[in-house]
């Protein structure tokens, strides 16, 4: 067990090498590290002048009077601002090419497909604003959606934003008492829920999910329900979505004032999960800029792996990609299923253009899917994009040769050699600045690749390190952004606030930046711990645990896991068993949130872990090791 | 790989080797289903070679059939006939007899293509064996959904089928009938950008 900048510190020299790579695909629009470094440099010399200029390319229907007034985290972008969001994401549109195309492809497990052009979708979201409207919801009102990537999700999150409503999407891997957190914490006036899918050829009943976190709250508003696997009976307060859109009138736009709450998560804290809303126009303008930076065009066919409940989804599914006009694919099954070749299956059969997933997920799959994946015809692929946790240089390597080099050459690319030929692109994201901050930018600033880093900085977003109190531009330390970002949050916790110090932001992300600008993320130097490419709050554990089996002695530690990144061993003093703990958490509070391990010991834990758990980490979560560590500490 | 789409009113599966079923409500119309006629209630001929519509099959089919010959409705090029909750014209395809060296197999009056119209107005075309001809770019604009028959020696060659993709705009196109998976993945790659392509099983 060691402190967590050193396990931190070790893993990064995993990550950092000297390697820098053009792929052949980017030979012809890369640049040098110093036009680079020059661009940046500007950008954040001026950072209002360099958002307004980004700011005016989305519509605004009254002007800002100031662009930015206060000081953070009360600071607010665009004053007296306001904007017709529906308009900026979809109707834009209208009377363009993109009206008629594809917005949205749906795959389900089964092989069952749908697809929806850019009117068909605004029809569906006009009914289901309508429906919402006739059920006396009002603007400003929250609603909750509980769904994995539809078609419906997508026209639900949509309908909210024509008519003012802000929206919370929770990830369906949460437990209902997780669930039940968030409808709370949002006063939400609707639930949106499917009545269930089919994850690895099992159906999993989330409108149980939901019924439960209804009755635990005792929650009376209504539910509307998906109907995605059958035609499911309704109880009190339940309408089927189906029902809900039978009626049809055209439903004029909201417009919103730019600080209008319009979209919420709850982020992982140290002791637990709490919302930040972002607002409307700042929001739209930093996820529009983005979007395009990234490289997402009118005619991609854009596939995001992230599902509904973060960040990734919120910015580069429900908005980003719509502003643009692409088409965007969804899939709401395991990507093991019926084996592990079937997202490269699903690139090679709708000709998928651009993949954005996580760490883990390419990690499992170069290990899993292996040289099988070049079985698949993916020459469509313009750019892998990696988002929400660190990805090795081994990984980055297996990816830009194996998924990436395709079988017709670009430039100088050999397929016979695997020699890469499209960009594999780190990029770094964190929820309560709502877009990525850093990361080659296809359509921007693509400087070299460096595999491991997470890229450069993106313009507009001035970070630095924090070395004890020295704000540094280079080093190992707490990565800070010293300057505010136009999707701030205008709703958050009390963490949030004490995340700000002199007009600087600590991430509690720890990490390396370089003098290149490239930085290297490695993870939170607090409890929250990344799994799977999740924040999952460890204090969730421990809260739930202590409140609902009255386990007052908890501890808590984070390991570096090989495959998931992070996890957490859980050390109790109770008489209770390992196994049901393990059931609880998973029913409770969700799968993806079960710790790699129970520890029970009949000792004092204060005694045991003296007090340290919050900055300890050990370095491998193999159960064998983290049973030998823990019993050797509390003999 | 997608074995049913859903776009608009309709549903589509492949049937047969060439062919597809397309479902509203509970009636299947099949359009060349070769000898794959079990759950089809209309079958659309485009011309009765075996892999499009076998005759020794058709014989025992009871429900509706449409065809350029004389099996069924006769259709003819330029004539709409309605079938249900569908409008079906026949449209004009056959062979140029410039692209070959022998023979050819698709004579102008021996075929048919179908553009079809649903209730819901989703657009449907079915090519059918032909080259790339005039006749096929009238549609531009008016295509929701393309059923290409592409990359095998008797239709359209992976160049012929992206010039058509690029100038009607389908939203989706789904190829079928290639020989070979190449010259698939040779037409996806240029047509991509035009069209989203959908290969289904």
């Amino acid at each position: 067990m060691k402190n967590i900048k050193e396990v931190y510190n070790e893993f990064l020299r995993e990550l950092y090498t000297e390697e820098e790579v053009i792929p052949p695909g980017l030979k012809w629009k890369a640049i040098s590290i110093d036009e680079y470094k020059k661009l940046h440099e500007e950008s954040v010399k001026d950072l209002f002048k360099f958002w307004l200029i980004e700011a005016v390319k989305i519509r605004w229907e009254k002007p800002w009077v100031k662009i930015y007034e206060g000081a953070p985290p009360n600071g607010k972008w665009f004053i007296d601002g306001a904007l017709d969001p529906y308009f900026n994401i979809i109707e834009k549109h209208k009377n363009t090419w993109v009206w008629n195309k594809i917005a949205l492809i749906w795959e389900g497990e089964d092989g069952d497909s749908r697809a929806v052009t850019y009117s068909q979708l605004d029809s569906l979201v006009n009914k289901i604003a309508y429906g919402l409207i006739n059920n006396g919801i009002k603007r400003g009102e929250w609603i909750v959606i509980y769904a994995p990537p539809l078609i419906e999700t997508i026209a639900i999150t949509l309908a909210a934003i024509k008519i003012g409503l802000p929206f919370e999407h929770v990830f369906t891997g949460f437990g209902y008492y997780e669930l039940a957190r968030r409808i709370a914490n949002r006063r939400a006036k609707v639930i949106f829920t499917v009545d269930g899918y089919y994850r690895r050829g099992k159906l999993l009943d989330t409108l149980g999910t939901v019924r439960r976190s209804r009755e635990y709250l005792g929650y009376d508003e209504k539910t509307v329900i998906i109907s995605r696997v059958g035609s499911p009976s309704t109880r009190e307060n339940e309408i089927l979505l189906d029902d809900l859109t039978s009626v049809y009138k055209s439903v004029e736009n909201t417009i919103l004032p730019s600080d209008h709450p319009f979209q919420g998560l709850h982020p992982g804290y140290r002791d637990n999960y709490k919302p930040i809303t972002h607002p409307v126009g700042g929001y739209l303008v930093q996820v529009h800029a983005t979007s395009n930076w990234i490289g997402i065009r009118p005619r991609d066919t854009y596939f995001c792996t992230v599902w509904p409940g973060w960040i990734t989804f919120s910015s580069y599914v429900a908005t980003g990609p719509l502003m643009i006009g692409s088409t965007i694919l969804l899939y709401d099954g395991g990507p093991d299923y019926p084996s592990w070749e079937r997202w490269w299956s699903i690139i090679e059969d709708y000709g998928v253009t651009l993949l954005l997933t996580t760490g883990t997920a390419l990690r499992l799959l170069s290990r899993n899917s292996g040289e099988k994946a070049r079985l698949f015809n993916m020459d469509t692929l313009r750019s892998i994009l990696v988002t929400a946790e660190p990805l090795d240089t081994n990984t980055w390597w297996w990816v830009y040769r194996v998924v990436g080099t395709g079988q017709t050459p670009i430039i100088d690319s050999d397929p016979n050699k695997l020699t890469g030929r499209i960009p594999v692109v780190n990029l770094y994201i964190q929820s309560e600045i709502g877009s990525f901050v850093s990361g080659n930018l296809i359509n921007y600033t693509f400087p070299p690749i460096k595999p491991g880093s997470a890229g450069p900085l993106l313009p507009g977003f001035n970070v630095k390190v924090l070395v004890g109190n020295n704000l540094l531009d280079t080093g190992f330390g707490e990565i800070v952004v010293n300057n505010p970002w136009p999707a701030m949050p205008i709703e958050y916790p009390e963490d949030y606030i004490d995340s700000w110090r002199d007009d600087i932001y600590r991430t509690r992300d720890y990490g390396y930046l370089s003098s290149e600008k490239y930085l290297y993320v490695i993870g939170r130097l607090d409890n929250v711990y990344k799994s799977s490419g999740f924040r999952l709050s460890s204090g969730a554990v421990r809260e739930i645990l202590s409140r609902e089996l009255g386990i007052t002695q908890i501890g808590i530690i984070k390991c570096l896991d090989r495959d998931r990144f992070e996890n957490i061993v859980t050390i109790y003093n109770s008489e209770l068993d390992d196994n049901l703990l393990k059931r609880f958490i998973r029913d409770k509070l969700g799968p993806i949130h079960e710790p790699r391990v129970f520890i029970k010991i009949k000792k004092d834990i204060h005694d045991c872990l003296l007090n340290n758990e919050k900055s300890v980490m050990i370095e491998n979560c193999s159960e064998e090791a983290l049973y030998k560590i823990i019993t050797n500490m509390c003999k | 790989m997608p074995k049913r789409i859903e776009f608009g009113d309709l549903n589509l599966r492949r049937k047969g080797e060439v062919g597809v079923d397309i479902s509203l409500g509970n009636i299947h119309y099949c359009i060349d289903p070769g000898s794959d006629i079990s759950g089809c209630d209309v079958i659309l001929c485009t011309h009765t070679h075996e892999r499009h519509c076998n005759i020794h099959e058709l014989i025992h089919f009871s429900g509706t059939i449409t065809s350029p010959t004389n099996i069924g409705t006769l259709v003819r090029p330029g004539v709409s006939i309605q079938l249900n909750e569908l409008i079906v014209e026949a449209i004009e395809v056959y062979n140029k007899k410039e692209y070959y060296s022998q023979p050819i197999r698709h004579v102008k009056g021996c075929c048919v293509g179908y553009y079809i119209k649903t209730t819901g107005n989703t657009r449907l075309l079915y090519t059918g064996d032909t080259n790339l001809i005039d006749d096929l770019l009238k549609f531009k604009g008016m295509v929701d959904v393309l059923v290409l028959s592409m990359g095998y020696t008797w239709s359209m060659n992976p160049e012929e089928a992206f010039e058509l993709v690029k100038s009607i705009r389908p939203a989706i196109t789904i190829p079928v009938h290639f020989d070979t998976i190449k010259l698939y993945y040779k037409f996806r790659n240029m047509a991509y950008l035009y069209t989203n392509i959908i290969k289904m099983s």
